[in-house]
């Protein structure tokens, strides 16, 4: 090391010490009513007591709705809470905005937006979640056990549609779509399958044709690893079955 | 645990695990600055230092229900495990960068090299303790050096605080950027001369510019004991004909 580079690296440090020197004791939002951040565990939050919940709903520095957008940051809120964000009931809005619009997830944005429409139109919705399927665990890649083909199913709640999302077998190895809708009646009817990524959204509009099993349709999304790469690591699948008009 | 002697990180963490929720607080004490400096030296942006911070923190109370995430003894320190999370928030950081929308580019889209290297920089905030003397000199060249690190690429500077302010040796850097050691070195290597040209930019150099033996004895106590130390400290501002005076 150099003379010139020692230098610098000792006064690296020093710097380094006056960055920790200026760490303020908490953070600039907090106040002293504020939840402590094991209160945003993932877990604690269902648990809130009504005090909290009240507290979060109208913090007046924002901090604790903002410490709960930070604890979606690589984990994206549930479901359940996109769900009534979509239809404007959720009562931690700002903490929804700021994971939506600061943090700008694609995923979450295309779901809420698909939730959206779903207000003004009758129609039956399936998510499937496709979040950290793909990760490599915390251990060295090399001695990780091989992945399990993916192979995703949910049933809607009321029961009428089928979503399966299917990794297939070498040499097609393709992002496979299934949907099935027991309850559909004679006249068939639509469903339109998004794949929604963090960094590209991927979306088919599939007829349901009838088979001997009932209502049915499916849909190929390319290759499954060239998909994913474009989807990214987290990503969810959303199915809209409609009845067709009249 | 132990009364009347300094609780270890590890029984902390542990401590946290089985519940105890002031544990988490000690921890939370003892890091935060260092967690919040690490982020300031990387951002050069206090408000995104102090969510970054909150961020890791929250990661790591989330470890508390996750098998494969939690502090493990024997496997490592506590502090090196913490800054894994820590620099994986940073990256994480940039990625949501990357999302944000044409219409609020980021510092380095559209813009010439070197008007990236000043979007970069962070601004020269006047130190309330600066005044004429030694300690104003001090303070002034520490923000020289913080406002050109900020003129290096996040990579390189990513690789300066790994090395030089978390002490972590080249190959740990290397294993967690996903790259060489070679390539750490070069990174710092490239940067160096940068760092020294934008230093007499502005007006300090680094050769004969630092007493480092004044430097070396603030290193070992703190910025208070630096400033004190101050007077002994030769800086060598030179004018901006390049000229020097004492």
């Amino acid at each position: 090391m150099s003379n010139e580079e020692f230098t610098l690296a000792q006064a690296m440090k020093l710097l380094y010490e006056q960055e920790v020197a200026s760490a303020p004791e908490r953070h600039a939002l907090e106040g002293p009513e504020c939840l402590r951040l094991p209160r945003f565990a993932r877990g604690a939050i269902e648990q809130w007591t009504e005090a909290e919940r009240e507290h979060v709903r109208t913090c007046p520095t924002g901090y604790c709705q903002r410490m709960l957008a930070l604890s979606w940051r690589g984990e994206h809120p549930p479901l359940a809470h996109l769900s009534q964000y979509a239809r404007g009931e959720y009562p931690y809005p700002k903490a929804m905005q700021f994971h939506l619009e600061h943090d700008r997830c694609g995923r979450c944005r295309v779901v809420v937006r698909v939730l959206e429409t779903l207000r003004t139109v009758a129609a039956t919705v399936a998510v499937v979640y496709g979040e950290g399927l793909l990760r490599q665990p915390e251990e060295a890649a090399a001695f990780a056990e091989p992945r399990a083909p993916v192979y995703l199913c949910q049933t809607s709640a009321d029961g009428k549609l089928i979503v399966t999302v299917v990794e297939t077998d070498p040499p097609e190895h393709e992002l496979k779509v299934y949907v099935e809708a027991p309850g559909c009646g004679e006249g068939g009817g639509r469903v339109r399958v998004t794949l929604a990524g963090e960094s590209a959204t991927l979306e088919r509009e599939l007829e349901l044709e009838k088979t001997e099993f009932g209502w049915e349709a499916e849909a190929s999304f390319g290759k499954f690893e060239e998909a994913v790469a474009r989807l990214g690591e987290d990503w969810v699948v959303v199915a809209v079955f409609r009845e067709p008009e009249g | 645990m132990p009364n009347g002697q300094q609780v270890s990180d590890d029984q902390l963490i542990l401590g946290y695990y089985a519940c105890h929720d002031n544990a988490f607080e000690e921890l939370n004490r003892r890091y935060r600055g260092q967690l919040y400096g690490s982020f300031l030296g990387l951002s050069g942006d206090p408000s995104v230092a102090d969510d970054l911070t909150q961020e890791t923190l929250l990661k790591v109370v989330n470890t508390k229900n996750s098998r494969q995430g939690r502090y493990q003894r024997g496997r490592g320190a506590f502090n090196r495990w913490l800054y894994r999370i820590a620099l994986n928030v940073w990256r994480d950081h940039l990625r949501r960068q990357k999302r944000q929308p044409p219409q609020q580019p980021m510092p380095d889209e559209g813009a010439t090299e070197e008007e990236r290297r000043e979007s970069r920089a962070a601004p020269e905030v006047p130190d309330p303790r600066a005044g004429p003397g030694a300690i104003a000199r001090v303070h002034g060249f520490l923000n020289a050096l913080k406002a050109c690190l900020m003129r290096l690429t996040a990579l390189q500077r990513e690789a300066f605080i790994r090395i030089y302010w978390l002490d972590q040796t080249a190959r740990e850097a290397a294993d967690e950027m996903g790259t060489n050691e070679n390539a750490v070195w070069q990174l710092i290597h490239r940067a160096l001369p940068e760092l020294r040209d934008c230093l007499k930019q502005r007006g300090y150099t680094t050769r004969q510019g630092i007493d480092e033996d004044a430097l070396r004895g603030a290193m070992a106590n703190s910025v208070d004991e630096a400033i004190r130390l101050a007077g002994n400290v030769t800086f060598v501002r030179t004018n901006q004909m390049g000229g020097e005076q004492p």
